[in-house]
């Protein structure tokens, strides 16, 4: 029995008791009650509705009652838009846009809403690390071993600069950043991991340094690897969060090539701070690290195989198949589920639709979608570079909403600041 | 035809009694916590103490027709089935009831009404202005003039598209 109706039934009973009851019911609803009907509201009224009183501008501002609500969303699996991101070469614009995520087919996905972006990369785009519960973890590298790392909340325009992190090795491989959410602490955190270059040249490391950010310190502290790790993470693989732990695509580097031969999947929990390494099925174990990729659709993961055209020089792709893990961590359940064939090539698949449909950019750049029954591409008319293409399910979460936008956030006691305290500053 | 051993009768604060099956009454988790108490004894009314007769009558209305719908579609298409029930049910209730339903229903603690009524509270204030809501739940404005301005600067975009009422 949860607690809140534990301590329901105990009142009862003692007022069944004393005989002192109440006669009418209250007029009001109480707090607690409050917050069960709120957390049921999308973002946009609940950020107007901070202007109804100060016990309600406190209360939707509490980070107690942001969790309540992130969690009944996530719960509630209301998701029903993609994020989008692209990058265009003839507007030199990255944009990000919403798509509608349903049961219809085909043109149903072009009907877009875009999202403001207020940054400005120092390359053409940002690295979108991952993102979680509303939250997206974008990187921006300006230098050489410097990066800047942002968290963005698109539906709430607000986002946090993280300050630099500690760890700087000389003679530095790469570094491979996570982004994930803590639940036991209730908190977000960023994983940056830093390889070292081998003794014998350009080999690589396979123990890490690793430190970790939390956004309620905002603060980087290191993290002490203990395990010694068969595979490396690649900076080129893409991460996915899900039960807890960041998801990699890794590769053994002492095998008899850099980045292929011996492949595996590596985790990094967020609330133990441990990797851990699981096999992948055997028949990807042998490919390179650029032919694999990771990502996940309704709380499986899944595995895209590209297959390289033969007779190229490039890199190019003439089709991809797409492999399912059914059961969270049971590496036998990784399942061979769908075969995609595009004329002309594929250039990357970003995931899959309520429809069905499996999204993907085909070589020339152009976003399609593919339903697997009846071999049917539908061109959706957005453009862009193949790389640049990123597809997440929406999710509306009011994570950040306490502080001003900058590159540090007030500690914490900023929850309880009075309003004509708060300053809106949009100056960064 | 169930027996009176398989009845329960609940007492609403007027006083107003409500002959109710045990099926029916144990979807209330406080009623059913109390006459597990009670084992044994011949006393099969329960007070409802705060709860209105009006708030009862629906609540027993609810989960007489949840409870039939369940063993009449046992084989399946139980939920869609009673999402139209529920469906039903919500546009019998006017707005401002709702309010003190979801208070007696919290009371009495009975998990499926419970997300039932929030659910259409939410939907009742989504796209609602700030003046709607305010009057809604019954709540005074304590900012200064200046305080909700700056509050509504801070997050101009989500003031767009509102509607009055």
């Amino acid at each position: 029995m949860s607690r809140l109706a534990l301590r329901r039934q105990v009142s009862f009973r003692r007022k069944r008791e004393k005989g002192a009851l109440e006669t009418t019911m209250p007029n009001n609803i109480d707090q607690e009650l409050l917050v069960e009907i709120l957390k049921r509201l999308a973002v946009k009224l609940l950020v107007q509705c901070r202007c109804v009183s100060k016990s309600w501008y406190f209360l939707i501002s509490s980070p107690s009652f942001i969790s309540a609500h992130t969690r009944y969303t996530l719960e509630s699996n209301r998701s029903t838009k993609f994020l989008l991101r692209h990058y265009n070469w003839n507007s030199k614009k990255e944009n990000y846009t919403l798509h509608p995520d349903d049961d219809k087919k085909g043109n149903s996905f072009c009907e877009c809403q875009e999202l403001a972006f207020p940054f400005k990369s120092y390359s053409q785009y940002f690295e979108i690390v991952g993102s979680c519960n509303g939250l997206l973890c974008l990187s921006d590298t300006y230098a050489t071993n410097a990066r800047t790392i942002i968290l963005w909340n698109p539906t709430i325009s607000k986002w946090m600069t993280l300050p630099m992190p500690n760890v700087n090795l000389d003679h530095a491989y790469m570094f491979v950043l996570g982004f994930g959410f803590d639940a036991k602490i209730n908190d977000y955190k960023v994983v940056r991991i830093v390889y070292g270059m081998g003794d014998e040249g350009r080999k690589v490391v396979a123990a890490p340094k690793v430190e970790l950010y939390e956004l309620g310190k905002n603060a980087w502290r290191n993290v002490n690897v203990s395990k010694s790790l068969r595979y490396v993470t690649s900076e080129l693989s893409l991460q996915v969060f899900l039960n807890g732990a960041v998801h990699w695509i890794g590769y053994n580097p002492s095998g008899a090539y850099n980045d292929f031969g011996d492949l595996g999947l590596v985790l990094f929990d967020m609330s133990d701070e441990i990797f851990r390494e699981q096999k992948l099925p055997e028949s990807v174990v042998g490919l390179s690290v650029l032919d694999l990729s990771i990502g996940v659709s309704r709380q499986l993961l899944f595995l895209i195989q590209y297959n390289r055209k033969t007779h190229s020089q490039w890199i190019r792709y003439d089709s991809c198949c797409i492999w399912v893990m059914k059961e969270y961590s049971n590496v036998e359940s990784w399942t061979k589920q769908f075969a995609v064939n595009l004329n002309g090539g594929i250039g990357k698949a970003l995931g899959l639709r309520k429809s069905g449909e499996i999204v993907l950019v085909a070589s020339n750049g152009e976003l399609v979608t593919y339903e697997v029954q009846s071999d049917n591409v539908h061109h959706l008319g957005i453009k862009g570079i193949v790389n640049s293409f990123y597809m997440d399910p929406y999710f509306e979460s009011l994570v950040l909403l306490v502080g001003i936008n900058g590159f540090s956030r007030q500690p914490s006691s900023c929850n309880t600041a009075t309003p004509s305290l708060v300053s809106p500053d949009y100056g960064v | 035809m169930a027996s009176t051993d398989d009845k329960v009768i609940l007492k609403s604060s007027e006083g107003e009694c409500f002959e109710v099956d045990m099926a029916v009454a144990s979807h209330l988790q406080i009623v059913k916590s109390v006459l597990e108490d009670c084992e044994g004894s011949s006393d099969k009314v329960v007070s409802l103490f705060i709860v209105e007769a009006k708030y009862v009558a629906m609540i027993i209305e609810y989960y007489k027709n949840y409870v039939e719908l369940k063993e009449k579609h046992e084989e399946g298409g139980f939920e869609e089935k009673l999402k139209e029930f529920e469906k039903q049910f919500l546009e019998q209730i006017d707005k401002k009831e709702l309010k003190g339903l979801v208070m007696a229903v919290n009371y009495l603690n009975a998990p499926a009404l419970f997300d039932v009524v929030c659910t259409a509270i939410a939907k009742h204030i989504e796209n609602k202005s700030v003046e709607y809501v305010r009057e809604y739940f019954g709540i005074v404005n304590d900012f200064t003039a200046e305080e909700e301005a700056q509050i509504r600067e801070e997050h101009r975009w989500a003031y767009d598209g509102v509607n009055d009422d």
